[in-house]
Order: structure tokens, then C-alpha cells, then sequence
């Protein structure tokens, strides 16, 4: 069954591609849209992609996020013989790229970053992780440990030896 | 059926990311989300941070202990130390963060760079030392202060070296030099060098794609010879260029303009100049050149792929000139300013879309049927001009604008109204011209009755323009004028202006003329929906009369109904 499904074609002639979660949610989607991601164009190209492709390390939460951030960006890599809405404008872009992030809890943005490098979208990993950085930004260390609710594992003495090798760094 | 694709992704040479992705689970299951992150995702965050926060990151937990000095790409800017209580303690701070960092770097560097706007002449020899061992392929080095950092020898062993850009340096060639082999980037601005090392250090680099060399002493005589080259950028003091770069596309040449004397050498040496350079550029796409004299060698054959060509504060021929322009086929965008030596310009051209000329000529001859955009002004010093060209007025633009079938847009300047189309062209009939006009700019206006003519006389043959801007530039004695315009009272004969919906009258001070022509829009306008007025600023009080204006504007009859007049 899932075979059959998998063989449907678009309108415009795409291939169909099946994404199959951890929690076993099965999402369809274009050849444009799921080649966003560099390991499964990959396997588009040694065409493995028949029976579906089952991405166990995906919760089905966090592949809706990429299902929908790939079908929005999916314009800018391949806009020929896409049925799917034509390419959204940079400004629809930017903004929808700002809601999607800003929106995370922080257990959801690590959760996004890991399936951005599992499954190779450059774009992606490079958004999320800016988030991050923008977030670490100008925060004294204990302000990120709160932030990202880092456990300092170091021992009192091994922090303050670390503070006094590099007390320039620390010195607000 | 699945657990068949899950196999496929271990056993598959492809898949090597996702083997390793597959590993990273379990840590990511331990309550610190953040600090089990692969490793590689922790150098990725940390490279998106200034070179201060990332090294802070240092103290989070221990995972995150060494992440930095693995960084790839490192860069310093001595501005986000801003901390610490003096300028002393600052520089120091900076000096100790650059030091450990090249010290303590593991693994490769593919990037360095370093922006500095204190001084570190003392310690930049022992960083560029630290640097070179660490072999990165890109440099950028920018100081914004002190005199020039004299580049060590080492700098200039890094065979890979693939992009180099330094501010404020002085260039000199160690003896045993071989050339960066690799190097396809090279920016230096703000430096010293000689004849024989730059013209050696640009040679040795045969790659090299982009060179850009902006503010420099000591080098009078440019030699560039760059068989990959495609972008060059040259803005400087020099008295020869010579150039050989038979694939260059973009050409971008300028002498400083502190050199006016320069100017003076190079008009004796007018016939060299740039001459020689012109013949070996080929494959020219883009070639914008400032403060040069223009003057073609004999074996010129044109530039068969030109696609822009800008010129300013130039010196030629009219034959030079001409010849420069109607050998360029594809030549699409022409701006001509501020130029001497011409007095008749004759632009030619089958595809060209876009042209602006700004600077004194007599006559003026354009035949370019797909132009869409045209911007034509005067010097504003050359009033005196205008009498030389009013016995030939009567040709003038009406010759000029035959051609213009196609054009969009128009801007014109007030003095350019005034001199060459109200009194030559009012009473003829230019037929067809301007049936594609959609918009009208009209610069530096002055507000005399002539110009409303000349304007009119182009609204008039502009059926179906829709769009007026007007940018206001009263003279004195517009403000101490008893009555609304000048002396001048030729009748006019009144438009209908059809399609115009959109007008917009910019520096608006309130003038009993500036009332007066807003007058006339409004009663011309059928169509008209919005009239926007941009309110002048930093016009000294007494000459401000908005209020006055406004109140006589807004009592103005409108002969369109839904005209909207906005005051901003």
C-alpha cells in the first residue's frame, strides 16, 4: 500500500515522497520539497525512496515543523514543474522563518537542530542555530546556563581555574 | 518493508551522515540537552558568535569547555571589547584574547580576521608570526588607525592562501616570494608599495579573479597583468596604467580626488593614458571610469559584450566619444557626468534602456528606440550656455526625442526646461513621442513661468503619463517676487492631463508660485487621486510661508473628485 502511494505523481509530474517519523506519522511530499534535504536527495539519487523513507530519530512533531518549512522554501531550490504555490516572496520568507523560531521552547529548538543535521538542510541548521547564538549573545555564563539550563559539571575549583586562566574574558 | 529502507540507509555510502546522526540519541537523552548537542552543531552555534562570547561559552560545562578552539573561522573586532575600565585595559584585553586564541587553536584555521580600531603595531609582527603556522586560506586584516602595518615575510610564504584583504598595510616583497599560487581575492586599501612589488605581487598570482586597490602611495606606474582577472576596482593616486587582463568584465577606475594637480601630468600624457589599456579589454561587460580623459587608440574595435558603461568628471572629443559609444552593440546603461571637451553628443545605440547625461554640451543627438529611462540635466554652472544653444534650439530636442518611442520615464532638470524647451519647442508639435511615458521627474525647479511651459509642452505630448514628482529648488528671488511668476506672460494653452493620478511636490515652502502651479494640476487632473506635498526642511524661518500656502492650496477647486491632497 504504502508502495502505491508512493509511486503517485503531482500534477506537474513530481514524484511523490513518503516521510515516515519516529512515532510512525506519515507525511507526502514532493521531490522538490523532500530533496531540501541533502540525505534524502542523496538517497533520491541511489533511489531508495520506494517504500517510504523512515526517519527514526524524527519525532512526528518536530517533522511537521520541516515538512512545513521545506513546502515554504521549496520555491527558492526548485520552482519548475511544482504544482505546490508558486514561490513565496523573500519578505513571506524572512517573516515565516522568524515566527517558526521565535515561537520554540528550547527543548523544541534543540530537537529542530538535531533533525536539520540528521537530515543535512543546511538552511535550516544554519537558522536554528543562529537563534542560539542570538540568544547566548551578550550573556554573562550563568545567564546562558539559565537560559539553555546547562548543569555546570565542572567542580568549584575547576571553574574558578578556568575563570583565572582567562579572567580578561570574565572580567565584566 | 521498513525495516528493509533502514538497512539501506546503514549499508549506503551516501548515508554516511546519517550513521553518524544515528549515534547521537542516546547522549541527547541526558537532562542537559543543550551541552550534548554534537560537537558539530556546538562549533556551528559558537561560529555565529563574536570571538569574546564564544570563548565565555568556554566555562558553561565541560562539554563545552574546548569547542572554540576548534572554530574553523575566527574573528576578532576590538570594538566588542568594549568592557573593562580603560582604553589601556581594553587594548590589553584585546591583545591577551588575539594571542591565546592563535595560540591555543586546534586544528585547522580556514579563516582569520581581525578588525582593530586601536593601535597594535607593537604585537602585529608576532600575530601574523602565530598566524602563518596555522596556514589559513583566508585573510582579512582591517586597522582603522596609526600609520601602515608593514606585512611580514612570513605572510607571504602561505602558499594556499585563497583570499586576501588588508586595510592600512605596507607591501613589500621578500626576495624569496614564489607567489600565491591559489590566491583568486586580493583587496588592499589604504597602502604603500612600489612599482616592481605591486606589479609583482598581482603577476605572481595567477588565479587571481578579483583585485581591488583603493588609496595608495608610492606606485606611479600601475602594470596589472592578470590573465583570469574579472573584476578590477583601481581608485588612487597614479600617473600611468598599463593593463593586460583579456578576460576582465568589470572595470572600475578612478584617480583620487585630492589629485588635481595629477590631472595637469596626465593631460600631457593624454594620449597614452588608459589608451593601451582600452584595446586588451575584450571581454569588457561593465567599465565605470572617474576623473580620466577619453581617447580611443587608432586599433580601437569597440567592446563587443559592453553592457554598462559610466563616465565622470571625464575629458574627450566628440569623435572619441561618439566612436566610444556606437562601437558598444549591446551597450544597455550610459551615464555621462560632468565632462569637458564635447559639444556634441550623439548617443546611439539599438538596445540601449537606460541613459543619463549630466554636463555642458551644445547640441545633443539621441537615437535610441528601446529607451526606457532618461535622466538629462545641465551643469548648473554653465548658465551662461544657454545662449550659445538657443540659435540652434529649434532642432535641438525635437531630434533628440524622435527616437524616444519607448520611454517610461523621464527626468529633467528645471534649467534644462527653461533653456532648451519652452521658447524653442512650445509652439511645435512633437507627435508621438512620449506615448509610452508613464512618469515625469522634474529636478531643481526653479518656478518660473518658462518652466511651467516647457513643462506643459511635455505634458502635452505625453498622452497617457501618470505620475508627476517635482523637486522644488526656488532661487532667491522667487521669495521676494511681488507677483505669482516672473515677467515672462506667454499664454499657455491648457492641457488636459488625462491619466495623471499621482502627483508629489517635494520641498514645498509654501510660494505664491508653488500655490499657483499646484493650482494648475489640480484644475488639469480629471483623474487625479493623490496629490502628496513633502513639507521642505532646514529652510531658514523667515523664508517659510507653509501655513499661508497651505491654507490658499487646500481652497483650490480640484477638477478631479476624488483627488486627495496629503501634507507630509
Amino acid at each position: 500500500m504504502a508502495a502505491a502511494a508512493a509511486e503517485a505523481t503531482t500534477d506537474g509530474g513530481g514524484k511523490m515522497i513518503i516521510l515516515i517519523s519516529a512515532d510512525g506519522k506519515r507525511f507526502e511530499v514532493t521531490e522538490a520539497v523532500a530533496s531540501q534535504s541533502q540525505l534524502i536527495s542523496n538517497m533520491i539519487e541511489d533511489d531508495c525512496t520506494e517504500n517510504g523513507v523512515r526517519l527514526p530519530n524524527v519525532d512526528g512533531d518536530i517533522l511537521t515543523m520541516v515538512v512545513d518549512y521545506c513546502n515554504m522554501h521549496a520555491g527558492d531550490a526548485a520552482a519548475a514543474g511544482d504544482t505546490m504555490k508558486a514561490s513565496s516572496t523573500e519578505e513571506e520568507l524572512k517573516k515565516f522563518d522568524a515566527e517558526l523560531v521565535q515561537a520554540l521552547e528550547n527543548p523544541v529548538l534543540f530537537k529542530l537542530i538535531l533533525a536539520a543535521n540528521f537530515l543535512n538542510i543546511k538552511s535550516l541548521l544554519d537558522m536554528t542555530c543562529q537563534r542560539v547564538a542570538d540568544m547566548m549573545s551578550g550573556k554573562t555564563p550563568e545567564q546562558m546556563r539559565e537560559t539553555f539550563s546547562i548543569e555546570n559539571d565542572f567542580t568549584p575549583e575547576e571553574e574558578a581555574a578556568i575563570r583565572q586562566e582567562n579572567a580578561w574574558a570574565f572580567d565584566d | 518493508m521498513f525495516d528493509n529502507c533502514e538497512v539501506t540507509i546503514i549499508v549506503s555510502g551516501a548515508m554516511h551522515r546519517a550513521k553518524k546522526a544515528k549515534v547521537e540519541p542516546s547522549s541527547a537523552l541526558r537532562s542537559d540537552k543543550f551541552s550534548s548537542l554534537p560537537q558539530e552543531i556546538k562549533v556551528t552555534i559558537l561560529s555565529k558568535l563574536n570571538s569574546l562570547d564564544a570563548i565565555r561559552a568556554s566555562i558553561l560545562s565541560s562539554a563545552w569547555r574546548n569547542v572554540w578552539t576548534t572554530l574553523p573561522e575566527i574573528y576578532f573586532c576590538d570594538l566588542y571589547l568594549s568592557w573593562g575600565s580603560s582604553e589601556t585595559t581594553q587594548r590589553s584585553n584585546f591583545i591577551t584574547l588575539v594571542d591565546l586564541a592563535l595560540l591555543l587553536h586546534n586544528g585547522p584555521l580556514a579563516s582569520f580576521s581581525i578588525l582593530g580600531f586601536k593601535r597594535y603595531h607593537d604585537v602585529f609582527d608576532r600575530w601574523m608570526y602565530m598566524l602563518s603556522r596555522k596556514k589559513p586560506r583566508s585573510i582579512t586584516i582591517k586597522f582603522y588607525s596609526g600609520h601602515n602595518y608593514k606585512i611580514p615575510s612570513n605572510l607571504f610564504s602561505l602558499s594556499d592562501l585563497e583570499y586576501l584583504q588588508i586595510k592600512r598595510c605596507i607591501i613589500g616583497l621578500p626576495q624569496e616570494f614564489e607567489g600565491f599560487k591559489r590566491l583568486t581575492v586580493l583587496n588592499l586599501k589604504y597602502f604603500s608599495s612600489t612599482d616592481s612589488d605591486i606589479n609583482n605581487l598581482i603577476s605572481s598570482c595567477p588565479l587571481l579573479s578579483t583585485l581591488c586597490l583603493k588609496y595608495f602611495e608610492g606606485i606611479t606606474c600601475l602594470s596589472i597583468q592578470a590573465p583570469a582577472l574579472q573584476d578590477l576596482e583601481v581608485k588612487g593616486n597614479f600617473q600611468d596604467f598599463h593593463l593586460h587582463a583579456p578576460n576582465l568584465s568589470n572595470l572600475d577606475v578612478s584617480l583620487d580626488k585630492t589629485e588635481a594637480q595629477q590631472s595637469v601630468v596626465v593631460e600631457g600624457n593624454r594620449k597614452n593614458y588608459l589608451k593601451q589599456a582600452m584595446v586588451s579589454l575584450t571581454s569588457i561587460v561593465r567599465l565605470v571610469m572617474k576623473r580620466c580623459i577619453i581617447a580611443l587608440p587608432q586599433e580601437f574595435e569597440g567592446f563587443k559584450q559592453l553592457f554598462v558603461l559610466n563616465l565622470k568628471y571625464f575629458s574627450s572629443t566628440d569623435h572619441d566619444i561618439n566612436t566610444l559609444v556606437s562601437s558598444c552593440p549591446w551597450l544597455n546603461t550610459l551615464r555621462l557626468k560632468h565632462f569637458d571637451g564635447i559639444s556634441c553628443l550623439r548617443i546611439e545605440g539599438q538596445v540601449l534602456q537606460i541613459v543619463e547625461v549630466e554636463g555642458k554640451f551644445e547640441d545633443f543627438h539621441l537615437n535610441a528606440p528601446n529607451l526606457s529611462h532618461v535622466y538629462i540635466t545641465l551643469d548648473k554652472t554653465e548658465a551662461q550656455q544657454s545662449v550659445a544653444v538657443v540659435g540652434d534650439m529649434k532642432n535641438y530636442m525635437k531630434q533628440a526625442f524622435v527616437s524616444l518611442t519607448s520611454i517610461e520615464e523621464l527626468t529633467i532638470s528645471g534649467s534644462f526646461l527653461t533653456q532648451y524647451l519652452s521658447k524653442g519647442c512650445l509652439s511645435m508639435q512633437l507627435p508621438g513621442v512620449f506615448d509610452h511615458l508613464k512618469k515625469i521627474c522634474i529636478e531643481k525647479c526653479f518656478w518660473n513661468w518658462t518652466e511651467v511651459l516647457g513643462a506643459c509642452s511635455i505634458f502635452q505630448n505625453a498622452p497617457t503619463f501618470r505620475e508627476l514628482e517635482i523637486w522644488s529648488f526656488p532661487r532667491p528671488e522667487a521669495y521676494r517676487r511681488k507677483t505669482i511668476w516672473d515677467q515672462d506672460q506667454t499664454e499657455i494653452e491648457e492641457p488636459t492631463l488625462h491619466h495623471l493620478v499621482t502627483v508629489a511636490i517635494n520641498d514645498f515652502v509654501g510660494l505664491n508660485c508653488e500655490v499657483a502651479l499646484v493650482g494648475l494640476l489640480l484644475s488639469w487632473s480629471p483623474a487625479l487621486e493623490d496629490l502628496k506635498i513633502f513639507r521642505a526642511k532646514n529652510v531658514n524661518d523667515e523664508y517659510m510661508c507653509i501655513c499661508k500656502g497651505l491654507t490658499k492650496l487646500l481652497a483650490l477647486p480640484r477638477a478631479s473628485s476624488k483627488a486627495k491632497i496629503t501634507v507630509i
